[in-house]
């Protein structure tokens, strides 16, 4: 097998198809041209409205083997996936390629489906239980994990040609508009769906809120959509929003905040800059403490990307900065904004960060903080798997953030729990080191070599830095040296960078 | 007698020790893949001179110092001392 | 001066808040294995202290060890477990002399069987009993600081903790008691983990009531407390000239000290070299 650029033996090929090794970001220039979806037709008068899934899997004339796709933007309130994949198994397809933008624990019930054949492979995201069943070699192909951005390309490519996509909508009207602002599942955008709404050979859109035509604001247009089926409920609120979401108050935690906030200080921040944190514990603590210091030094950003929350939204109505892009929201306070602020903007999956492309928004980044599950001594990076070598994570937007931002920053402890999350070599590369600046641990910071800019600019402060082997070594004499995951020659899943190349694969374990 | 020492909390470890025909030791950890060599190494060791007993193990995750700590107790406690 | 603004009490059972006190930058952290341990784990908690103390890094932080108290059956195992690997043993529910002398004479016989130095001991005053022996306890040559709770002081006298009008009053007896045999005085804690405002304003209170530190429960409140007793720019300045005048004293044999024409007495020095302390410049 090939070594690629990262060091890892990859395959030349995955479930029969050729894909070249990861050679570097921006190192494999795309070919060919975009993918088209089949042209339909409508005249005036059709309905679009069906009553039932089955009658609507019946008229887009579902096969075996073919390819659904769906959106997350409900997380892990979505019933969306689980009812239309129950009508699918119960209608007798088999062998079907998922292709969703990620999906959850809330649908663990597709598991039993890998076994049985009606999904012979997932090309998406994995966060929980399917990914562990994946892990364990319940799935009869090798599962495809792409980035967000990784995947518009793959579809506007035709690297994946979806067959149809049933897009959860929390609002829509009989005509095929859609929004995600209003309705009982209100969502935000429906930023992941836009590229299968305009991309797919049939589109079905599954609502709980139909509502006289027009539905608007428009998210989706309406000369996408096929077909318009309403149901009871498309989600559960309590799983699609956050709740308000708090900063973290573990003590070490926000240390490493403290610690990233002030690396932004000293190095990026400047009237104008521009920022993305997402929103988990650590960031938003960084977005908060963040803002503290540009309303204290009269600093306005140009932009947040999103990942967007109560945070972001406050900053923005506050003045510390113009514009929000939003490609996906964690809280009511963010859905109410994007409703109603013309500067908080609804971006298309595509515009995020696809580098088969005419540039997007990641590329105007200064700052992106991400977090990892681990980050070895080559500064690479893991979100998929776990050090005991199961798949539990999908790639997020990770990529592109890292790969577009002046400055990426990743967030970590030391270790978690006894488990090292510095290590001599990560268990699966998701985020080479070439594109990570700086990593921050509640102990100090390591700087990339190759970023002296950035240790120059950080003299004189009170942040430790270290080399990063000593990071690593403080953390195996606390932890102990790990022992790496027992696993098969079996690779159950592939891992692309956002260009397509394979930048490292995921082994079946042993002995689950 | 039956004796316990540390917790099922996060970051601790339950130690169990009970007489048993012969000596057994069975860890259950959230780290077993990473550490579970190591752990049994940490038991036996400090058994060593323990015998007809049965010793489990559920680990979330206790660095080695915990580990030993809480094994210590348990057989301290296993020899009869209180308080 | 070993400065002693925080001490943050961590639960001496809980070994995920422990492993990582050394990052904190609190100026001392207690182990306890009083208060915030359930009697039945007593025994879990003194195994694990002691270990702690061992393998975990502790920082900058002066290493202590709440003990239970002597109306316990714990304390004297505690000290035996613990004493050898901490630097300060920190007594509670201490209401006469007497009752460090007998920790003190334990502690002693311990010191010998180890072959290490002696420990100092930090009584926490807690009764009305303890608070008006206060003067003698601070007395006993083992004690470098006094510190006080008013949970049961309160309700010796009967009256609710929260509106307690009599705080200040036993705030001040502490701050004399230990002043007058040169040792530091310590306020108790500030509860409400989330009011950084209200803790900044407990904390500068208590530096000028005279305290040298406060305890702490949460490791977020180190920060502040710290900046709470930070001198003002104002009082560090009159300080170096204060220590400067005094080193030109030194310097030409003179005895007395002087600073633009008026005399300084030896008790002003000594604030001013505590003042610089506090500023960390020293």
């Amino acid at each position: 097998m090939p070594v690629n650029a990262v060091g890892r033996e990859v395959p030349s090929e995955i479930n029969g198809v050729r894909f070249k090794p990861f050679a570097g970001d921006m190192k494999t220039p795309p070919e060919g041209r975009r993918a088209g979806s089949l042209i339909r037709m409508t005249p005036r008068g059709r309905n679009k409205v069906v009553k039932s899934l089955k009658e609507v899997i019946k008229n887009v004339g579902l096969e075996d083997g073919m390819t659904v796709s769906f959106h997350h933007h409900l997380r892990n309130g979505d019933f969306v996936v689980n009812m239309v994949m129950k009508t699918i198994e119960k209608m007798g397809f088999k062998n079907i390629r998922l292709a969703p933008t990620a999906l959850f624990p809330i649908h663990e019930p597709l598991v039993p489906m890998l076994k049985n054949g009606t999904i012979r492979r997932i090309e998406g995201s994995m966060n929980g239980p399917l990914g562990k069943a994946t892990s364990e070699g319940y799935m009869k192909e090798t599962a495809i994990l792409r980035s967000h951005s990784g995947r518009v390309r793959a579809i506007e490519s035709g690297e994946i040609h979806v067959d149809v996509a049933f897009i959860a909508a929390p609002t829509a009207d009989a005509y095929g508009n859609l929004n995600g602002v209003d309705g009982p599942s209100a969502c935000g955008p429906l930023a992941y769906a836009m590229v299968d709404a305009y991309h797919a050979d049939h589109t079905v859109a599954i609502t709980d809120n139909l509502v006289p035509y027009p539905a608007h604001p428009i998210s989706i247009f309406q000369h996408q959509i096929d077909y318009v089926v309403p149901v009871d409920k498309i989600g559960d609120p309590a799983g699609i929003m956050s709740g308000t979401l708090r900063i973290t108050t573990s003590p070490t935690r926000l240390k490493i905040a403290r610690y990233a906030v002030k690396v932004i200080e000293k190095v990026a921040l400047k009237p104008g800059f521009s920022f993305q944190a997402g929103a988990g514990g650590v960031s938003l603590a960084v977005t908060k403490f963040l803002g503290d210091i540009m309303r204290k030094r009269g600093i306005k950003a140009s932009f947040i990307n999103g990942g967007v929350t109560k945070y972001v939204v406050d900053m923005l109505h506050e003045g510390l900065v113009d514009v929000v892009f939003d490609g996906q929201a964690f809280d009511l306070d963010a859905v109410r904004s994007l409703k109603e602020d013309p500067n908080h903007i609804e971006t298309p999956l595509a515009m995020y960060g696809n580098p088969y492309s005419s540039g997007g928004v990641v590329n105007m980044l200064d700052v992106g903080v991400l977090g990892a599950t681990e980050v070895d001594i080559d500064f690479n990076v893991n979100v998929n798997t776990h050090s005991d070598g199961y798949l539990l994570h999908g790639i997020g937007g990770h990529q592109e953030v890292a790969a577009g931002a002046a400055l990426t920053i990743i967030t970590v402890p030391l270790y978690r729990y006894r488990v090292p999350v510095i290590r001599e070599r990560v268990t699966t590369v998701t985020t080479p080191g070439e594109v990570v600046d700086v990593i921050v641990t509640e102990r100090g910071i390591a700087v990339n070599p190759k970023r002296d800019d950035i240790l120059e600019a950080l003299k004189g402060t009170d942040i430790p830095v270290w080399d990063i082997e000593d990071l690593m070594k403080k953390a195996y004499s606390i932890c102990g040296r790990p022992e790496e995951p027992k696993t098969t020659d079996e690779i159950i899943a592939a891992i692309l960078w956002r260009d397509g190349t394979l930048i490292d694969v995921v082994y079946k374990v042993k002995n689950h | 007698m039956r004796v316990q020492a540390g917790t099922e909390e996060k970051g601790d470890v339950l130690v169990v020790i009970e007489p048993a025909k012969k000596k057994e030791i069975v860890i259950k950890s959230k780290v077993q893949v990473m550490y579970g060599e190591a752990i049994k190494n940490t038991v036996k060791e400090m058994t060593k001179n323990l015998k007809k007993v049965k010793v489990e193990i559920s680990d979330k995750g206790a660095l080695e110092w915990v580990l030993r700590a809480r094994m210590e107790a348990a057989m301290r406690k296993y020899r009869g001392e209180k308080e | 001066m070993k400065l002693r603004r925080t001490r943050l009490y961590v639960p001496g059972n809980n070994p995920h808040l422990i492993e990582n006190v050394g990052l904190y930058d609190a100026d001392v952290v207690i182990l306890d294995l009083e208060d915030s341990v359930p009697i039945p784990q007593k025994f879990d908690a003194r195994i694990l202290v002691k270990y702690a103390l061992q393998h975990v890094e502790f920082g900058k932080s002066e290493k202590w060890v709440r003990i239970n108290g002597i109306d316990t059956p714990y304390w004297k195992r505690d000290l035996e477990e613990v004493l050898p690997f901490c630097e300060v043993v920190n007594l509670p529910k201490v209401e006469i002399y007497d009752d460090v002398e007998k920790v003190a004479k334990h502690m002693e016989k311990i010191e010998k069987k180890w072959r290490i130095e002696e420990r100092g001991i930090v009584p926490i005053i807690e009764t009305v009993k303890g608070l008006i022996n206060a003067r003698d306890i601070a007395k006993h040559s083992r004690v470098i600081a006094l510190a006080w709770g008013g949970e049961d002081l309160t309700a010796d006298i009967g009256i609710p903790r929260k509106k307690a009008l009599i705080l200040d009053h036993v705030r001040a007896e502490i701050v004399f008691a230990a002043k007058a045999w040169d040792k530091q005085a310590l306020d108790t804690v500030y509860s409400d983990i989330r009011d950084m405002d209200g803790l900044f304003e407990y904390a500068q209170r208590a530096r000028y009531m005279g305290f040298d530190g406060i305890g702490v429960i949460h490791p977020n409140q180190v920060e502040t407390v710290h900046r709470a007793f930070r001198p003002t720019e104002d009082e560090i300045q009159k300080a170096r000239e204060i220590i400067e005048a005094a080193r030109e004293a030194e310097k030409k044999g003179k005895g007395v000290i002087s600073l633009n024409g008026r005399m300084i007495d030896k008790p002003v020095v000594e604030r001013a070299r505590k003042i610089l302390a506090f500023a960390e410049v020293d």
